[in-house]
């Protein structure tokens, strides 16, 4: 079954949660530990290149790592798209793009290019009539008429609720499956996106971890995503490396808090590797030792 | 500014280099950020975040791409896994050349088969010595300054014996290699043999691994030192937080970390930068 399709079968279920992650590796994590779902951040994409989330990876960039993470698991990937890099022309192409990856749906937000994360200072948004008609164009673009298009806002901080309820509303107007107000920091304004627009009977997604599973779905959310979930546990995890490698030569302790990997979760073993000795044993691939000198 | 290779040279000469595995950028960042003086890039790590297992699936463009992020993100000498350089001697100088235009400070080479496997795993093999040699002499010629650091490695330990290791150890630091890593050191007895019949005998080595504390592996006189968690370490904290997610827990993210790692990828320049070329 297509990804897509699989994700619309989800959300008919119930809440639907997708960690954030930003690789290959960590995707195939998710899917091990029985989640339904994968998010693919951009804010993680942009980090494991190396840069903050201001908008300097490319479509190019994003889409390169979304061929590895679709072909590495088979549950549904839900993708940041961004702005969708350029204007309703460039929203076309990344629609074509991010679906021959694979993945079952994707968010474009209604900032300014270059964009800002959405809990970053200084955020501004584009004219609302010029998303909704991004957000026209992205479902036109669709060859898989499942692909799920989200329509993310990141109104509320610069503009604040009443624009950001107006824009919601105006995108899933367009058609948008779901939207997305970005950068909800409390429990109040939580309370605020369910009232307003999740149990009004628009599709919503939620960005965080300000309350479990089961109360975003009594709150009438379709999805959520913890974005930061992969980024934060390597932060903590590398940075206590590094520090008790600086202070006492090894990393032992650090590996040993993180959690070993048991035996039948291993890096080694998820990535395969068991499956390259049985491909060597059926094409007789050489064994040790003949080509040796 | 020297270049990266002449930098990681002038750290050699006084304690020993130790980098600890990084797999992308926003590792490479926390290990510097940590006071790292240099960082190894890992063809495993590099293979994984790809979802791929360590066997030569990798391709020389893929690690060079991730190459180019990590000497992009931080300011201190890349080490970088370079497998078998990706075909015969042609390729090599190819690979020499391409590392060393994406920043690289150090590179290794090893002697198995191509495709290769990752040093610890089953069913090694390696290319006869000799043809390894030309692979080093190859790689030193690539070279377009004479700084990049090329790193000799074989992995015939595990089949060929601890003898032959030594040998080709020896003859490819004979042919110029600038340092010798002999892979897949998985006892103190091993490791007491490689210091007794290399270190000591005023080979420059490498030594991958964690079988003994920092301090005691510099004590014995090795030039670099590569290890850490890496990708694996990342692997367990990552399914840790899943599971913790699991069983009813949050995102384990707070502002304050979210702060610091904003921070860390160079958030505050680029708020410096809209400032400096700000319009209006």
């Amino acid at each position: 079954m297509q990804r897509s399709l699989r994700l619309r079968q989800l959300m008919e279920e119930g809440v639907v949660i997708a960690p954030g992650v930003y690789n290959a590796l960590f995707a195939k994590a998710v899917e091990k530990t029985g989640f339904d779902a994968i998010y693919i951040t951009g804010f993680g994409t942009a980090a494991r290149y190396g840069y903050p989330d201001v908008g300097l990876i490319t479509q190019t960039e994003m889409v390169q790592n979304l061929r590895h993470i679709c072909r590495a698991t088979s549950i549904p990937v839900i993708a940041d798209a961004d702005t969708g890099y350029g204007n309703i022309i460039n929203v076309r192409r990344t629609v074509r793009e991010y679906e021959r990856t694979g993945v079952a749906g994707f968010h474009l937000e209604d900032q300014v290019f270059p964009k800002k994360c959405g809990f970053m200072e200084g955020k501004a948004v584009i004219p609302l009539d010029e998303h909704v008609q991004k957000i026209r164009a992205a479902l036109d673009a669709r060859r898989d008429p499942d692909t799920v298009i989200i329509a993310r806002t990141d109104a509320l901080a610069p503009n604040g609720w009443e624009d950001a309820l107006a824009r919601a509303r105006a995108y899933r107007e367009a058609g948008a499956d779901l939207v997305f107000v970005d950068g909800i920091r409390t429990l109040d304004e939580l309370e605020i996106y369910s009232r307003e627009l999740a149990q009004k009977g628009i599709p919503c997604l939620y960005n965080g971890g300000l309350v479990t599973a089961k109360t975003a779905e009594d709150m009438g959310f379709k999805i959520q995503i913890l974005a930061g979930l992969a980024l934060g546990a390597v932060f903590k995890s590398a940075t206590a490396a590094m520090q008790e490698l600086n202070s006492s030569g090894s990393t032992r302790q650090t590996m040993a808090q993180f959690g070993s990997q048991p035996a039948d979760d291993n890096v080694n073993d998820i990535l395969g590797v068991p499956e390259i000795y049985e491909l060597e044993q059926r094409y007789d691939v050489a064994s040790e030792g003949e080509a040796a000198q | 500014m020297s270049s990266p290779g002449a930098r990681l040279r002038q750290n050699m000469t006084g304690d020993m280099v130790l980098a600890p595995f990084v797999y992308d950028g926003f590792t490479a960042m926390i290990a510097e950020g940590q006071g790292a003086q240099a960082v190894y890039m890992t063809g495993h790590g590099t293979s994984a975040q790809i979802g791929l297992p360590d066997v030569g699936l990798t391709s020389m463009a893929e690690m060079v791409a991730n190459l180019g992020y990590i000497t992009e993100g931080v300011e201190v000498p890349v080490i970088a896994d370079a497998d078998t350089g990706y075909g015969n001697a042609i390729n090599v100088q190819r690979t020499v050349r391409e590392y060393e235009n994406a920043g690289a400070a150090a590179m290794h080479l090893e002697d198995q088969v191509f495709p290769k496997r990752c040093g610890f795993f089953e069913g090694k093999q390696c290319v006869p010595m000799a043809e390894h040699v030309q692979k080093i002499r190859a790689a030193l010629d690539a070279r377009s300054e004479p700084d990049l650091v090329i790193i000799a490695r074989t992995d015939a330990v595990a089949p060929n014996g601890r003898d032959d290791a030594i040998r080709r150890a020896e003859a490819y630091r004979s042919a110029g290699a600038d340092l010798v890593f002999v892979d897949g050191i998985k006892t103190v007895d091993d490791m007491d043999i490689y210091t007794t019949r290399l270190v000591e005998q005023g080979l420059p080595c490498l030594y991958n691994g964690e079988l003994l504390p920092v301090p005691e592996v510099a004590k014995r006189g090795f030039k670099v030192m590569i290890t850490g968690g890496g990708h694996a370490l990342s692997y367990a904290a990552v399914r840790q937080a899943l599971l913790d997610l699991k069983q009813g827990g949050g995102e384990g993210r707070d502002l304050e970390q979210f702060n610091t790692i904003t921070s860390l990828l160079g958030l505050p320049e680029i708020y410096e930068l809209e400032k400096r070329y700000a319009s209006n």
